[in-house]
């Protein structure tokens, strides 16, 4: 690459950080191998880019660059294995036209094999062509702790055939597993499709959700959040006693550490939050109202002190 | 053919995966993983697809569907791609008097306006 990145970037040596994110957005755009796959000249240029904003996004290694510590050699991104290169193979199985059929080819093929099939140019050369059979889509909708902990289930094809899907451990809405030629029969000799098997996690009445956290809101009474102590839980492992503080006040969150759902590729789970919320009693009783009435004289505090009028 | 990789090999060998963003592409279906023995598993175009959606999503700062929807442009374009080239060389496998042919139609298409 060139000594200079601000040079390679087209910015000045004072431009300000966004004024070089933004540089380097336009030419990843206009020169990304993956976005203009077969342009040399580009790539050789995103290459430049990438290195110089590698060097300069970073402020301490600018800073260090300017005082000329450290000079951009050095900064080539180590070699990467761009998409492009496996997108164009026959075996890419997100291109769309994978499969030959009329629907989910490219217009182009679709019309040109339809074409054959059907009169003209006879059937013998129709019987030549060989693809990958389709892809074919499912929906599997799981409980939520199926979700969490994983689980196998059956997934009947129409076929009749049973076929397993294994729930891995801590699986998102809308993931997507693939189980390779599972899906509509080849043509000619090509290989079957896949089915692919969308999963639709189920709400759960109590815990929701947040990445690898589960968050529960859980009711506690006056005299718990008054006084403080031990009060049960739930948990996705079972039911666990929480220590809540004295003087509580709602929307306090607790958090249980390793208690939430196992993170991807690794055998930490996140945390369960815990948001306490305070429930009056069903009836206000006159022992209670009296008490209130007699507190109040000498206890006045404003919690809203600070709030504009 | 390489051999897959489980979901940490994974996040270990494309810069700028992390656990977090990992889900969030696979609920936008950015890539859908092969369920096999060892649990579900990433092939090859699997990675470099991943680090093509973490580098727009650090250039762009794209919502995952947004991304999804941009892969899936970019897959498209390298269908036709591939369409085009199995055309050409069956093209080039024509008899001279065909090709020439074919040049001369194509060339009148592509100049062609209105």
């Amino acid at each position: 690459m060139s000594d200079d990145p601000y040079s390679v970037l087209g910015v000045s040596k004072d431009a300000s950080a966004a004024e070089i994110k933004k540089a380097y957005r336009r030419i990843a755009k206009d020169c990304h191998p993956d976005l203009k796959p077969g342009d040399e000249k580009a790539e050789a240029r995103f290459k430049a880019a990438a290195a110089a904003y590698d060097l300069l996004k970073d402020p301490e290694t600018r800073a260090k660059f300017d005082r000329g510590e450290i000079d951009a050699s050095g900064q080539e991104r180590p070699q990467q294995q761009y998409y492009r290169e496996y997108a164009e193979t026959a075996g890419n199985p997100y291109r769309s036209g994978g499969g030959f059929q009329d629907d989910d080819m490219s217009d182009i093929f679709a019309q040109f094999f339809g074409n054959r099939r059907g009169g003209g140019f006879g059937g013998a050369q129709a019987r030549e062509f060989h693809a990958p059979g389709h892809n074919v889509n499912y929906s599997l909708q799981i409980s939520f702790l199926d979700a969490v902990f994983g689980a196998t289930q059956k997934l009947t094809l129409p076929n009749g055939d049973r076929i397993e899907v294994k729930i891995p451990a801590g699986i998102t809405d809308g993931q997507t597993i693939r189980l390779r030629g599972k899906g509509a029969p080849g043509y000619g000799e090509g290989p079957p499709g896949d089915a692919l098997v969308t999963i639709r996690v189920a709400e759960h009445p109590v815990f929701k959700r947040e990445g690898d956290d589960i968050r529960i809101t859980l009711p506690i009474t006056i005299d718990e959040a008054v006084l403080g102590g031990k009060v049960p839980a739930p948990t996705i492992d079972g039911r666990v006693n929480v220590t809540v503080p004295e003087g509580t006040s709602s929307g306090k969150t607790l958090r249980l550490r390793g208690k939430g759902v196992r993170k991807r590729g690794s055998d930490k789970r996140g945390d369960q939050l815990i948001e306490l919320s305070v429930v009056m009693p069903d009836k206000i009783d006159d022992e209670l109202k009296q008490f209130m009435q007699n507190w109040r004289k000498s206890h006045s505090y404003d919690p809203r002190k600070g709030m504009p009028a | 053919m390489t051999r897959s990789l489980t979901e940490a090999e994974l996040i270990e060998a494309v810069q700028n995966l992390t656990s977090e963003r990992l889900s969030r592409f696979l609920s936008a279906r950015i890539v859908i993983p092969r369920q096999s023995d060892k649990g579900l598993v990433y092939e090859r175009l699997d990675m470099a697809r991943l680090q093509l959606a973490c580098e727009l999503d650090d250039q762009y700062e794209m919502e995952p569907d947004a991304l999804s929807m941009v892969l899936s442009l970019i897959d498209q374009i390298h269908g036709l791609r591939a369409e085009l080239r199995e055309v050409l060389r069956a093209i080039e496998a024509q008899p001279d008097p065909v090709r020439s042919q074919l040049v001369e139609r194509i060339g009148a298409a592509r100049f062609r306006r209105g």
